[in-house]
């Protein structure tokens, strides 16, 4: 099954912070997710009340290993994932696990 | 929340900070990998230990469905321990890359690096910032992101 995308308010301003090119692979990567986000996403434990997903994923960039953490939750209609937020890591290039992280 | 979590992540702080210290003047790299490597495994053990407190306290707050200042309120004790437990991973970081750059292998290194970027997919987050978005998606204050993509197409890059 395949699920719509969308974005809270502070989503999208963490998606605007993006540099153009992170910004357009954090979109492809958003889709990817939307197509199958049991297989690409886990449990988060992060400490909100509420229960989220986790989709990690990454790119390299200029000189540097982009980390994207995405956030999200199912839409109550189970329709729709809810980007809740979308926050990064920059690391030099050489950090530990940048393997498989495409050049974009 | 747990104290015996909260004392076993100070107790990491001190130890990582011991070893920092040790590293810079070793004599003993044997015991000093040793105490590494021990380091590492229990931040990793850490992290699971209360993400497995995080699920319960979750698992709690949906069962009931009354709101409990004092129960939502370990949502930032949380966060906070997290934080402490992510400057134990950086500094055991450290201390793993300099014992490797030293000629010595250590176990359990792709366990730690797999917790480690778990630890950081959550400290990114702030309780305070996820709980503002999660309103806004409960009160249809969301958009597609293909609407989103085309309005942000000409944002120049800062």
């Amino acid at each position: 099954m395949n699920y719509a995308i969308s974005l809270t308010i502070e989503a999208e301003h963490d998606l605007a912070r993006l540099p153009s090119a992170v910004r357009r692979f954090c979109g492809v990567q958003l889709r990817l997710l939307g197509d199958a986000p049991t297989v690409l996403s886990k449990p988060s434990r992060f400490p909100y009340r509420e229960k989220c997903q986790m989709f990690q994923f990454g790119c390299l960039h200029a000189n540097d290993r982009w980390e994207l953490n995405a956030l999200f939750q199912y839409s109550q209609d189970e329709t729709t994932l809810v980007i809740i937020g979308i926050r990064f890591s920059k690391l030099p290039r050489g950090a530990e696990s940048g393997e498989g992280f495409p050049q974009i | 929340m747990n104290i015996v979590l909260k004392n076993q992540v100070e107790a990491s702080e001190k130890s990582a900070q011991e070893l920092e210290e040790e590293i810079s003047h070793a004599h003993g790299w044997a015991l000093l990998c040793y105490n590494v490597q021990d380091l590492s495994r229990s931040a990793v053990n850490l992290l699971s230990e209360i993400g497995t407190d995080v699920d319960r306290w979750q698992r709690d707050l949906a069962d009931n469905a009354q709101q409990d200042a004092q129960m939502d309120r370990l949502g930032s004790e949380w966060e906070a321990l997290y934080r402490r437990l992510a400057g134990v991973f950086e500094k055991t970081a450290g201390l793993l890359h300099r014992l490797e750059t030293e000629g010595f292998a250590i176990d359990g290194k792709p366990e730690f690096f797999a917790a480690w970027k778990e630890l950081r997919g959550i400290v990114c987050f702030s309780v305070d910032g996820v709980a503002k978005s999660v309103e806004q998606a409960h009160r249809g204050q969301t958009r597609s992101l293909g609407e989103i993509e085309l309005e942000l197409r000409d944002l120049p890059d800062n």
